[in-house]
């Protein structure tokens, strides 16, 4: 609301003075004006822009930390590319000038940090084509490699006709291969590490990750270091899986999954020992209480876990 | 906050022991309207019309959104207008155009893969042999030029042949100052941590080095006899090749849309090209040539030869070696590149049988104008440098029909003790005849300011350039 606030005002005031000339010349000026003041808010209302709706990840949440030109580039490269720092400002535009300004600080505590490449992540291993085409090939790993911008590792690999990025997996090494396979085989089929499937082959009770949420749209969860879903049933067309944060979601079984975990599992023992580390990751120092000692997570509190509720019987409460 | 308000009238709600169901009774019905309300204060009919169907799909965050920061003008820009475009080359001399890919020059309809001067051939070694439809049969350099290595030794009375080298090497790198540098010097007394500025760069003491070898190698080319006459060397001289390869031994049903034919536009423009009269002699004989179809090429899977290969309509359609017809000195003697990109030993070897083979096909087909194989083989040598590594090739053009991955094939010989490792390999690794490991001030311990010479280098240098030369 407050970033296009600047053009429903100018509206309003216009409209409002309207109001008010007409108003003067036929009645008297002392209930037009209480008339207008109530009317204020339903003229807002009804020249407030519309398509424009929140969601909750806008207002929630710390975004814009840094910037990659992409419109520079259509076409996919491996090649490492350019990232720009933007302070955690959102852009603006300037009064006659079409460049994109930094301008209101959307998020604090953002600044500075070493510098960065960014590495374009192909995050569909196979597309929502291939899938129903039911295609099999193969890919070699050529490099693996650390990545500034996430915390899991990313691997080089090569198909028949194209290079590309994608996320390593937990025992991916340079000269292996792997397989993209969207057909169930007659043979006994081995889901090896990082080979990619259609859930709705893989068995169930394998461990795996970078899932997609709908067929066809990339990988979007069980993305960092260590991270990894269980396959936990099936119905007719969808899947039932259980994300790293032990709750269960339904996915349609076209999408794709990549079996293992994803690498780098030692990335949650990782201590940052020293402020400056803060700064080379771009976070400005804080300040504040430091008294968040309440043994729940974050300076939480601890509550009482709710008992299992077994055949509609509730157990003996802790209590009571 | 109407369920709030209810939950708050059960708690308030009086306990009538007996009574209770009567009373329970008229508080469904009350709590059966508040809930009809909130639906109607949550949704509206017109907040439903607002929300997209697909707003899950949809990323509302504008800080997320790198779009977010695009100019507005950004597309405005880059459209061409090619109308103004010929207005602007009327009146402004020497304005360069901006024409339709469709209204190009060398515009072909059937697209072609390029690979030109510039290209990175990500597969390195292993991509170009498959597509020249090349093989490696033996390790190291063929035995013509082996014989030449220990022949025409430079022995002055003055210094022996190393020491004649090691003079090369000190001038270019020690006290060769690179006169673009002493124009900046001039303007103001540089401080002493910028001392390493004055010393050369690789763009100009690589070719520098190899001039002065190639000096040094045709002294003895004079005192043979009339062999410094047959030859002429040309620089930047460019030839281009367009040919038809196809794939036989990929087969796979199940990734549809892969075609394994395909057209190649091959060009290269090496440093220096040296050219004679008498073509060298073939290296390998008639019975190792028919036994090449027993070799297999080089084990690509699962990477087609044509990878990150971009696609182009603008090429030349006709086969080109740079020269024209009745050149006196028409045939291949050898190649020398400069390496002044830092490639990896792979990559350079590719551009060395990039080059071989486009200069040596468009000799074949000239003569002959169609693809087959050839009774007399054509023969080049390619000679690559960093100004410390030596990288030395050799190659037979047996074929010109590269329909097929089985039949008769090129032959290539490399100076590698394990060639087939480095194919196999995943990192880059150092080439085998390194001349020198360092060669400056810093190595104060050798009054020679030169550490780990390797004489055997210049030898293989000599021999390449000697082939041919009776002894």
């Amino acid at each position: 609301m407050f970033l296009q606030s600047s053009k429903t005002i100018v509206t309003v005031s216009l409209n409002v003075t309207n109001v008010l000339r007409n108003l003067s010349t036929t009645s008297t000026s002392c209930n037009s004006v209480l008339q207008t003041k109530k009317l204020l808010h339903k003229l807002q209302s009804r020249f407030c822009p519309k398509n424009y709706f929140y969601t909750s990840s806008i207002k929630n949440g710390r975004y814009g930390h840094r910037l990659v030109k992409l419109w520079e580039q259509p076409e996919y490269t491996t090649k490492p590319l350019k990232v720009y720092r933007t302070g955690g400002r959102l852009p603006t535009s300037r009064f006659n000038s079409d460049d994109k300004v930094p301008g209101r600080k959307w998020t604090s505590k953002i600044g500075g940090g070493l510098s960065r490449e960014w590495y374009w992540i192909d995050t569909k291993r196979m597309t929502l084509d291939e899938v129903n085409n039911g295609v099999i090939y193969q890919e070699r790993v050529l490099k693996v490699k650390e990545d500034d911008n996430r915390s899991g590792h990313i691997a080089l690999v090569a198909g028949p006709l194209k290079q590309r990025w994608i996320l390593a997996t937990e025992t991916m090494k340079p000269g292996q291969l792997i397989t993209n396979c969207a057909t169930e085989l007659t043979g006994g089929m081995e889901f090896k590490d990082g080979d990619a499937y259609p859930i709705g082959i893989i068995p169930i009770g394998t461990v795996i990750c970078s899932l997609e949420f709908r067929p066809g749209k990339g990988a979007q969860i069980s993305r960092s270091a260590g991270s990894y879903c269980t396959v936990m049933r099936k119905q007719e067309n969808n899947t039932i899986v259980q994300m790293p944060s032990k709750r269960e979601i339904m996915v349609n079984s076209n999408c794709v999954a990549v079996i293992g975990r994803v690498s780098n599992v030692d990335h949650q023992n990782e201590k940052w020992g020293s402020p400056q580390k803060l700064r080379e990751y771009g976070l400005r120092p804080k300040s504040g209480r430091n008294n968040i000692k309440r043994d729940g997570r974050f300076g939480k509190k601890i509550k009482v876990k709710h008992m299992v509720v077994i055949g509609d019987k509730p157990l003996r409460q802790p209590h009571s | 906050m109407s369920q709030g308000v209810c939950a708050l009238r059960s708690l308030c709600k009086p306990n009538y022991g007996g009574v209770q169901c009567v009373y329970s009774g008229h508080m469904q019905q009350r709590r059966a309207k508040s809930q009809k309300k909130v639906q109607k204060v949550l949704y509206t009919k017109k907040m439903k019309q607002r929300i997209p169907i697909n707003w899950r799909d949809v990323n509302y965050n504008p800080a997320q959104i790198p779009s977010a920061w695009k100019p507005d003008n950004w597309d405005e820009k880059r459209k061409i207008d090619y109308k103004r475009e010929e207005e602007m080359a009327k009146y402004i001399p020497g304005y360069k155009k901006k024409v339709p890919l469709e209204m190009q020059e060398d515009y072909q309809k059937e697209p072609a893969f390029f690979v030109g001067e510039e290209t990175e051939i990500s597969g390195s070694l292993k991509q170009s042999l498959f597509l020249t439809k090349s093989v490696m049969p033996v390790t190291g350099l063929p035995r013509q030029v082996m014989d030449f290595v220990d022949s025409h030794p430079i022995d002055m009375e003055d210094c022996s042949q190393d020491e004649r080298v090691k003079q090369v090497l000190r001038h270019a790198l020690l006290f060769d100052i690179d006169p673009r540098t002493l124009e900046i010097d001039q303007q103001a007394q540089p401080a002493k941590h910028d001392a390493y500025k004055i010393y050369s760069k690789p763009d100009r003491y690589v070719p520098l080095i190899m001039k002065e070898l190639i000096r040094l190698c045709n002294i003895k080319l004079c005192q043979a006899g009339g062999y410094f006459n047959d030859r002429m060397s040309l620089e930047q001289l460019t030839s281009n090749i367009t040919f038809k390869r196809s794939c036989d031994s990929f087969n796979n049903d199940l990734l549809p849309g892969i075609d394994p034919n395909w057209k190649i536009f091959m060009s290269s423009s090496p440093a220096i090209q040296v050219l004679s009269k008498r073509p060298l002699q073939p290296f390998a004989t008639t019975a190792e040539v028919e036994s090449s179809a027993n070799i297999p090429l080089p084990n690509l899977y699962p990477i087609l030869p044509v990878i990150n290969l971009k696609q182009t309509h603008i090429y030349k359609d006709t086969m080109d070696t740079g020269l024209y017809d009745g050149f006196p000195r028409p045939n291949l003697h050898t190649i020398v590149m400069f390496n002044l990109h830092k490639l990896g030993t792979s990559e350079l070897y590719a551009k060395m049988n990039q080059a071989l083979f486009t200069s040596l096909y468009s000799r074949a087909m000239s003569v002959h104008g169609e693809a087959k194989v050839l009774e007399t083989p054509l023969t080049g040598q390619c000679i690559a440098s960093d100004g410390q590594n030596f990288q030395f090739m050799c190659m037979q053009l047996n074929t010109t029909d590269l329909s097929n991955d089985s039949g008769i094939k090129n032959m290539v010989w490399i100076d590698e003790e394990e060639p087939s490792e480095l194919l196999d390999a995943v990192e880059d690794r150092p080439p085998s005849s390194t001349m020198y490991s360092e060669c400056s001030h810093a190595v104060w311990w050798t009054p020679e300011y030169i550490d780990n010479y390797n004489p055997h280098v210049f030898k293989l240098f000599k021999a390449l350039w000697l082939n041919g030369v009776a002894k």
